[in-house]
């Protein structure tokens, strides 16, 4: 399924969020927090790692995307919007403590590679591990150690599809990157995931 | 020859993410269903990589207190141009 599909109706709510804040009506501050906060504090803290990080890019975006309001052409698009100003403020944000990994993911080390003897790669096969495991303990550790391991350009794209539910379309367009760039880096990011998890349920 | 259109493991590697997500088109989507039927280890391969998508796509979102959007939303107001 689409995600942008599912985001056909709240685009109708956020054009008239959009226009009461632009009119500048002071009852439209606390829907306006309510839809957006929860939504890029969880983006914050995905691209971010850190909780105190993850606040002060809600903030930060919040008020940015809120003075700038004057500048959108299409109140509808005030979703994407408010995750453009995000993504910015999140990409020149140094992670606390933390060097930012750089560079870009090479398929050739993701993929899976002949087996012993050029015969066929042994793949092992733990699809079957519960969803409720990986989401607790040391496999969500692991995978959120993943996650934030990934190059900044390709964790955003990750976030911004597989956490956000953003389409490739707002998704490119928030990144000033082409669709195919976005879908390129997202099935890389999937990947070095999949490798990571390989690597410990293996 | 009955492999004459079929697609090799590697060349296959780069459509996963697209036929995952419902976004390849018809003929490439058959290829691949028809190889990860003969190939035990594409199979795994995908059924692994769709296992990793969903728990990411699974994790829950960070709790926002009702003091910080009251927080938020005042100082959005005080912002509020005259
Ligand atoms: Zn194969």
């Amino acid at each position: 399924m689409d995600p942008a599909a599912a985001d056909k109706r709240p685009g109708d709510g956020d054009r008239a969020l959009a226009e009461a804040l632009i009119a500048g009506r002071p009852e439209a501050f606390e829907p306006f927090v309510e839809r957006f906060g929860p939504l890029i504090l969880s983006f914050g803290r995905r691209m971010c790692g850190q909780r105190a990080d993850a606040e002060e890019v809600l903030q930060e975006t919040l008020m940015k995307a809120y003075l700038s309001l004057k500048d959108l052409r299409d109140p509808g698009a005030l979703k994407t919007w408010v995750y453009r100003v995000a993504a910015n403020a999140c990409l020149k944000m140094r992670r606390r403590g933390k060097s930012e990994p750089k560079g870009e993911i090479s398929l050739e080390e993701l993929l899976p590679r002949a087996g012993e003897g050029g015969g066929p790669p042994q793949i092992a096969d733990w699809s079957n591990v519960p969803l409720e495991r990986l989401l607790q303990g040391e496999l969500k550790a692991k995978l959120e150690e993943a996650i934030l391991s990934l190059p900044k350009d390709y964790r955003i794209v990750l976030v911004l599809r597989d956490q956000e539910g953003l389409g490739t379309r707002d998704t490119a367009e928030i990144l000033g990157i082409s669709g195919n760039l976005a879908k390129v880096r997202l099935h890389r990011a999937r990947l070095a995931l999949r490798k990571a998890l390989d690597g410990y349920l293996s | 020859m009955s492999h004459a259109h079929s697609m090799s493991c590697r060349d296959m590697a780069a459509y996963l993410s697209d036929y995952l997500d419902g976004e390849l088109q018809a003929g490439l989507r058959a290829l691949i269903d028809e190889h990860r039927g003969d190939c035990p280890p594409c199979e795994a391969f995908i059924r692994t990589l769709a296992r990793t998508v969903e728990a990411v796509r699974a994790q829950p979102r960070e709790p926002l207190s009702s003091a910080l959007k009251k927080s938020l939303a005042d100082s959005l107001r005080r912002a509020r141009r005259p």
